[in-house]
């Protein structure tokens, strides 16, 4: 290496310059000073130091020359170097070859560049100082930066370009097209530099030709800028702005109108000024949905189904943006290489007009659904936009079904959660199933779960919607009120939920189908699953039969035996009356009669009850049996229901009492009445008494019969029926309340029948009435039988004794006494007759009422009641309704 | 030794320079040998390769331009001088 280091790099530089302009020292001083300073300016390279990429350039080179055996021995020579290892900057010795390489093919520009020089160098020569200076001396090594020569040389190139493309006019390749537009002003300079010149004197072919064209280029109708009138190519500019609802130079967002309107003081044409007017609706429409978008992504409150509408305006939205990002390029290509594309690609106003009528037609639904949108949220956004499906345009028809399924994928996604989890998380109550936090599980079944009815989105009909709440419904009542943790994937084996948006919409093309089979599977299966949990473990219809056999006296022997059992107790005043005594006797009927071989879970919740005392109660009036119930029974026995069936149980028990009491007035009698025999006076009272009485026996049979026959069996019937049949609780909870409806009603214990249930209770009254006369009666006579027997006896037996039968004075005795028992006759007689009075006074009442009533069963016992129509010829207010409406369906009175 | 090495430092220089200069021929660069070898040894000092490259161009620019110059300049002043159009012609090679 001894051999290259040993000149200095100014040496160097000046034999270089000897050596390739083969002139001596003196001569080439000029150019040595600029190759200096050329050198002390560049000092850092600009490229990258990379040898193989200098490699891989050369070989391009050659290979774009058509020279590949050159380039494979290229190749090997820089393999060799490599090897060689005798150089040190390889790369810089390889760039500079690459840079002074000169494809063989290309004709010398030796010419052409004989102006730069020419004009440069007298200049250079004269002005610099160091014109005589030993190259030694001067600084090759400094970083200057842009020294004079590197200005001079690019002034140069401007002047020259004008001059280089006349060169190029006359020597024939085509040039590559000058940006015309950017150089404007050195245009204008230029122009009259070239006209000077043409004019002063010195007049070439080459300056001529300069002129002309120059004056073709400012003849270019693009070039023109004339501040009188607005082009289209500004336009299409600005309606490029405006599309995305920015204000353009000449076409402004105007509030007081709404609408984008052009400047007044722009002058432009009619047609120009039409068809922008058009165009800027889009970006009315644009703005207007962007306006929504954005106030809408800022409420928190806005929910789900909200957000995803907002999404997919802003899908929407960003194709459109796709769009204008495309006709953007397409005017940047245009600017970059100036007019010479021609007219045939430019972009004009008419050309958007039908580049983005598709566009406008999507906006313009877009921009009509936000309308309707505003200010409504979940269930009722989805209603809004399915209600704008409904349209014959299939375009807006697909959009349109687009943006429903990206809105109603979260309402389905709660759906399915619902049903399959019964888990219910929506926080901003979209969702149109409502869940009350406020109540406790005794009423879950009942109040915790309601439908939120403007929620329901409308491709969801009321019934599906109430199926879903039932669902739901019922996996929470299983989990929180039955108790049982069964996960929800046992009970229905679940599809996948929506996952993906995809679904919603293959889901909502198919809603009949598809959704219902879903919705009906899982709405058949928890409700069976739930029933089945409800029967097994807690013995539902079990209970339900309890409640017929205790509580609506189904079970006659139990009831017969403790009533009899409770006779003597119940007859004492109520206040004496201690619950745990009339538990044990519950007890001891239990165990006497059939009962007793009922489920023991049953006969643990019977039980005995003490009503609210009032003053001269008897025990009857305070009696009553009790049923406990919880737990999810208490779900179909509610409070209220208990409260009708203690109701009702009044009622019957009442009934049976009346029963009850007429069987002992029979049985006194039919003892009595031989034992009476020999007292011929009372026969008239007792006669009087046996024919009320069997009046009363009569009707209490036929109220019976009523109550027990057309009242409690008709209706249990119909219940049973409808719970075996029943397919959800809900329409178990129906049927027992209706039952439990008809049974009131037609006991007369509602609301409607109250005279009628008046009139019931005064016979009850009066019945209860009779039983005590009769018992006096029959305590008197009875009474008086055993005197006289007695006195008979005692005569008898004076008789035997041989003694006078009876004395004077025992006679008259006797005589008196007889006497005064037989004026109490008509007394009791009158009582009889006025009780017999009242009574059937009463009863006819009744049956006034009962033949009135709208309900079939009633007026049919009244049928029974008269059935020989005793009461007609009574009563001629029976006549004339009976009469009138016997077998005629009444008027409304 | 040093000799040695010398001479093998030698060898390996020459076809080095061997190998650049048909490089040199093969991208028709218009280099000689001993412009080539001075080009080397500038580069090997650290000199820009662009700069470089753009000096030799401007130099082999001007010795055209000049030359033309001269020649055209020699005629004139050939012509101001009286000296005769044929001793011209036969003087300017590259006319």
């Amino acid at each position: 290496m001894a051999a290259l280091d040993q000149k200095s790099p100014n040496v160097l530089l000046q034999s270089l310059c000897c050596r390739i302009t083969g002139k001596s020292e003196a001569e080439v001083a000029h150019q040595f000073q600029y190759a200096v300073r050329v050198v002390g300016s560049n000092y850092a390279p600009t490229i990258e130091r990379d040898e193989f990429l200098v490699s891989e350039k050369i070989k391009k080179e050659l290979l774009k020359q058509r020279r590949e055996g050159d380039a494979a021995l290229f190749s090997e020579l820089h393999r060799k170097l490599q090897t060689q290892g005798v150089l040190k900057h390889r790369w810089s010795v390889l760039y500079l070859l690459l840079s002074l390489c000169e494809d063989p093919r290309k004709p010398s520009r030796v010419g052409s560049y004989g102006a730069l020089f020419a004009q440069a160098l007298p200049r250079d020569a004269h002005s610099t100082p160091f014109y005589c200076t030993r190259p030694g001396s001067l600084p090759l090594s400094y970083p200057e930066r842009s020294g004079p020569g590197g200005v001079q040389i690019s002034t140069s190139m401007g002047t020259s370009g004008i001059s280089s493309l006349g060169v190029y006019s006359l020597n024939g390749p085509t040039p590559t097209p000058q940006p015309l537009l950017a150089g404007k002003y050195i245009f204008f300079k230029q122009l009259n530099d070239e006209v000077s010149k043409l004019l002063t004197g010195t007049v070439t072919f080459m300056a001529f030709v300069n002129v002309v064209l120059l004056f073709v280029a400012f003849l270019n109708p693009s070039f023109f800028f004339s501040p009188a009138e607005v082009g289209e190519a500004a336009l299409v500019r600005d309606i490029l702005y405006v599309f995305q609802g920015i204000d353009g130079k000449f076409i402004k967002m105007s509030n007081t109108d709404n609408c984008y309107k052009i400047d007044s003081k722009v002058v432009l044409c009619k047609s120009l000024r039409d068809t922008s007017n058009r165009l800027a609706e889009l970006g009315w429409l644009h703005n207007k949905i962007r306006k929504y978008t954005d106030s809408r992504s800022l409420d928190r409150a806005f929910g789900l189904v909200g957000q995803s509408f907002c999404a997919s305006l802003h899908q929407e939205l960003k194709e459109y943006y796709r769009l204008l990002a495309v006709l953007h390029s397409q005017l940047q290509v245009e600017d970059d290489q100036g007019v010479n594309l021609g007219v045939e690609s430019s972009l004009t106003l008419r050309r958007l007009l039908v580049w983005t009528y598709d566009p406008k037609v999507r906006l313009k639904t877009l921009a009509a659904l936000v309308d309707f949108c505003q200010g409504r949220k979940g269930g009722e956004l989805a209603s809004a936009v399915h209600a704008y499906g409904k349209t014959g345009d299939p375009q807006m028809r697909a959009l349109v079904q687009h943006i429903l399924s990206l809105v109603s994928h979260p309402i389905l996604n709660f759906l399915y959660r619902w049903i399959y989890d019964g888990e219910l998380e929506d926080t901003y109550h979209e969702f149109f199933v409502a869940s009350d936090p406020t109540v406790k599980t005794d009423r879950l079944w009942h109040d915790k779960y309601s439908l939120r009815k403007s929620m329901i989105p409308t491709f969801i009909t009321m019934d599906q919607a109430r199926k879903v709440l039932l669902i739901g419904k019922s996996i929470n009542f299983l989990h929180q009120v039955c108790h049982d943790r069964t996960s929800p994937g046992k009970i229905t084996p679940a599809s996948k939920s929506t996952d993906s948006p995809k679904d919603a919409a293959e889901l909502l093309s198919d809603l009949e189908g598809a959704f219902q089979g879903k919705i009906d599977a899982a709405y058949f299966e928890t409700s069976k699953y739930l029933l089945n949990v409800l029967n097994q473990n807690y013995l539902l219809l079990e209970h339900l039969q309890a409640m017929r056999r205790y509580l609506l006296l189904g079970q006659g022997d139990f009831i017969r035996h403790l009533m009899d059992l409770l006779k003597p107790e119940l007859a004492r005043p109520a206040t004496t009356l201690y619950q745990h005594n009339l538990t044990g006797i519950l007890e001891t009927a239990v165990r006497a009669t059939n009962a007793q071989y009922d489920n023991a879970e049953i006969l643990k919740r019977l039980d005995v009850r003490l009503l609210e005392v009032s003053p001269g109660d008897t025990g009857w009036d305070v009696f009553s049996l009790d049923y406990h119930v919880e737990g999810p029974i208490a779900t179909v026995f509610t409070r209220e229901c208990m409260s009708h069936y203690l109701r009702v149980f009044n009622f019957l028990w009442r009934a049976k009492r009346m029963e009850y009491i007429l069987t002992d007035i029979w049985k006194g009698q039919m003892c009595n009445a031989k034992l009476l025999k020999s007292m011929p006076e009372l026969s008239g009272v007792l006669h009087q008494c046996h024919i009320l009485a069997n009046e009363m026996v009569h009707f209490i049979h036929q109220m019976q019969y009523y109550i027990t026959f057309e009242v409690l069996e008709c209706c249990w019937d119909e219940l049973w029926n409808k719970v075996e049949k029943a397919q959800d609780l809900d329409h178990i909870i129906a049927a027992h309340e209706g039952f439990l409806d008809s049974v009131i009603s037609r006991c007369l214990l509602d609301t409607n029948s109250r005279s009628l249930l008046n009139q019931l209770r005064a016979i009850f009254d009066q019945i209860i009435e009779f039983q005590s006369a009769q018992d006096s009666l029959y305590r008197s006579a009875l009474e008086e039988l055993t005197l006289r027997l007695q006195y008979e006896e005692r005569k008898k037996q004076r008789d035997s004794e041989g003694e006078w039968g009876v004395t004077a004075e025992q006679e008259a005795e006797e005589n008196r006494r007889i006497q005064e028992f037989q004026e109490t006759i008509p007394k009791m007689r009158s009582q009889l007759r006025i009780l017999t009075h009242f009574y059937q006074g009463i009863v006819q009442q009744f049956l006034v009422l009962i033949m009135t009533s709208p309900d079939e069963s009633l007026r049919f016992l009244s049928f029974r009641l008269d059935f020989n129509e005793h009461y007609r010829a009574r009563d001629p207010r029976l006549r004339a309704s009976l009469g009138a409406t016997r077998g005629r369906r009444p008027s409304n009175i | 030794m040093a000799s040695s090495a010398n001479a093998n430092n030698m060898n390996a220089v020459r076809e080095t320079m061997d190998v650049l200069l048909e490089i040199s021929r093969l991208l028709n660069t218009g280099l000689d040998m001993e412009s080539l070898s001075i080009c080397v040894r500038l580069c090997e000092q650290g000199i820009n390769p662009e700069a470089l490259s753009s000096v030799i161009k401007e130099l082999r620019k001007a010795s055209d331009s000049l030359k033309v110059r001269t020649c055209s300049g020699d005629r004139d002043r050939y012509l101001q001088n009286g000296v005769n159009r044929d001793t011209i012609e036969q003087g300017c090679p590259h006319f």
